[in-house]
């Protein structure tokens, strides 16, 4: 569907960075990028490098979803693939190892898509949703350098739920989920407290009130988040290839999730995936240790409770009986 | 600054692809204010200094809003 809005001002240097719900519908606001790349872990990190810059403080710009509808009209950018996954897993390793390639770009875990994605307000039909969502990204896709010819978006761990919006704006799109033992994913949001598990972002990642998540003892609120993303995937019916353990990478970049995307890695790239894999992915400072039995070591007996609700889902993610 | 001003200022930058460059490429909050009011000033546009410090600080508000803990 064509966006019949004639696009306002020139935005070839601007992207959104939020969708917000107004009253007159969605809104988007926009930082301009100028000569800033999209080449952080996150794209938050991207939006906080600009927000330093005065201008979009001060004139930041803000349109309507059909005004930036009509923006992105014209542009036939199709990502190369989606990454979604269970969290703690080594999402952030797969899209950085994407990012090393001169020829990639990567936007990780980008807010205007979640705010599209999880916007609440029931009178939005999936095809209209999933119609802003490839509005945004396809205006995230503008940020791309000439060389540039592939475009890997990373998602939120919670954003399996939205798959069906998602595949219905992007049908022919490939997309991979990763997966690790949930023991081990559970004690990891055990140790180190984030956003996808506080309960302000409960109605996205878990379909439950606020009110209603504090009521859950944290470990089985984790699970239940867990349980649901997992649930989600299982209903898309992924083909096996679609399908990665944790244990399986680095090796799984360039021998499954690449060829997926339509991205070949060289010997030269796999050297350089290999070498970077060496180091912890958000903390790069650090080398990379296995830390798979150091967590199930330290998990408690509420913990392994937890876990075990999720031994099922597990279970079927791992079967080799998936097509 | 009235709102008219503020829509013009905004109209000016928006339409001087040259000009809205050099303000983005200012990173020094105080210099940009600057170049604000001297651009006001050029432009017949009444714009305290003031002003243009509380439109950065509602920008800053407004994009801290967005910021997932």
């Amino acid at each position: 569907m064509a966006c019949d809005v004639e696009p306002v001002s020139d935005f070839s240097n601007w992207i959104p960075i939020r969708v917000s719900m107004s009253d007159d519908g969605p809104r988007v606001h926009w930082f301009r990028l100028g000569d800033l790349e999209l080449d952080d872990t996150y794209f938050s990190d991207t939006v906080a490098r600009a927000a330093k810059r005065p201008l979009n403080l001060a004139f930041g710009r803000e349109t309507s979803i059909a005004e930036a509808g009509a923006i992105a009209n014209g542009a036939s950018l199709t990502p190369s693939g989606f990454i979604l996954h269970m969290s703690r897993c080594g999402s952030t390793l797969v899209s950085k190892s994407f990012a090393l390639r001169a020829d990639t770009l990567v936007i990780a875990e980008p807010g205007p898509v979640n705010d599209v994605l999880t916007m609440r307000d029931a009178s939005i039909s999936n095809e209209t949703r999933a119609l802003w969502l490839r509005w945004i990204v396809q205006l995230l896709m503008r940020a791309r350098r000439s060389k540039q010819t592939y475009a890997v978006f990373k998602l939120d761990a919670w954003h399996a739920r939205y798959l069906p919006v998602l595949t219905q704006a992007f049908p022919a799109v490939p997309w991979v989920f990763l997966h690790r033992d949930p023991l081990e994913v559970l004690v990891s949001h055990m140790g180190a407290a984030s956003y996808m598990m506080s309960a302000a972002n409960a109605p996205a990642a878990a379909g439950l009130e606020i009110t209603d998540a504090i009521r859950y003892p944290r470990a089985e609120y984790c699970a239940r988040v867990l349980a649901g993303i997992a649930d989600a995937i299982e209903a898309a019916n992924p083909s096996r290839s679609q399908l990665v353990d944790y244990y399986e990478l680095p090796g799984a970049i360039w021998a499954r999730i690449g060829p997926l995307f339509g991205i070949e890695s060289s010997e030269r790239e796999i050297a350089r995936i290999r070498a970077s894999a060496a180091f912890h992915a958000k903390r790069p400072q650090f080398t990379f240790e296995p830390d798979g039995e150091i967590k199930r070591a330290q998990a408690t007996s509420d913990v392994r409770a937890a876990a075990a609700a999720i031994e099922p889902n597990y279970r079927w993610l791992r079967s080799p009986t998936q097509q | 600054m009235t709102q008219s001003d503020i829509e013009r200022l905004r109209a000016l930058i928006d339409a001087d692809a040259a000009l809205e460059a050099e303000l983005f490429r200012e990173t020094d909050a105080t210099e940009f204010v600057k170049k604000i009011v001297r651009l006001c000033t050029q432009h017949d546009l009444t714009v305290p200094e003031g002003a243009v410090w509380k439109a950065i600080e509602e920008g800053r508000q407004a994009w801290l809003a967005t910021w997932s803990p």
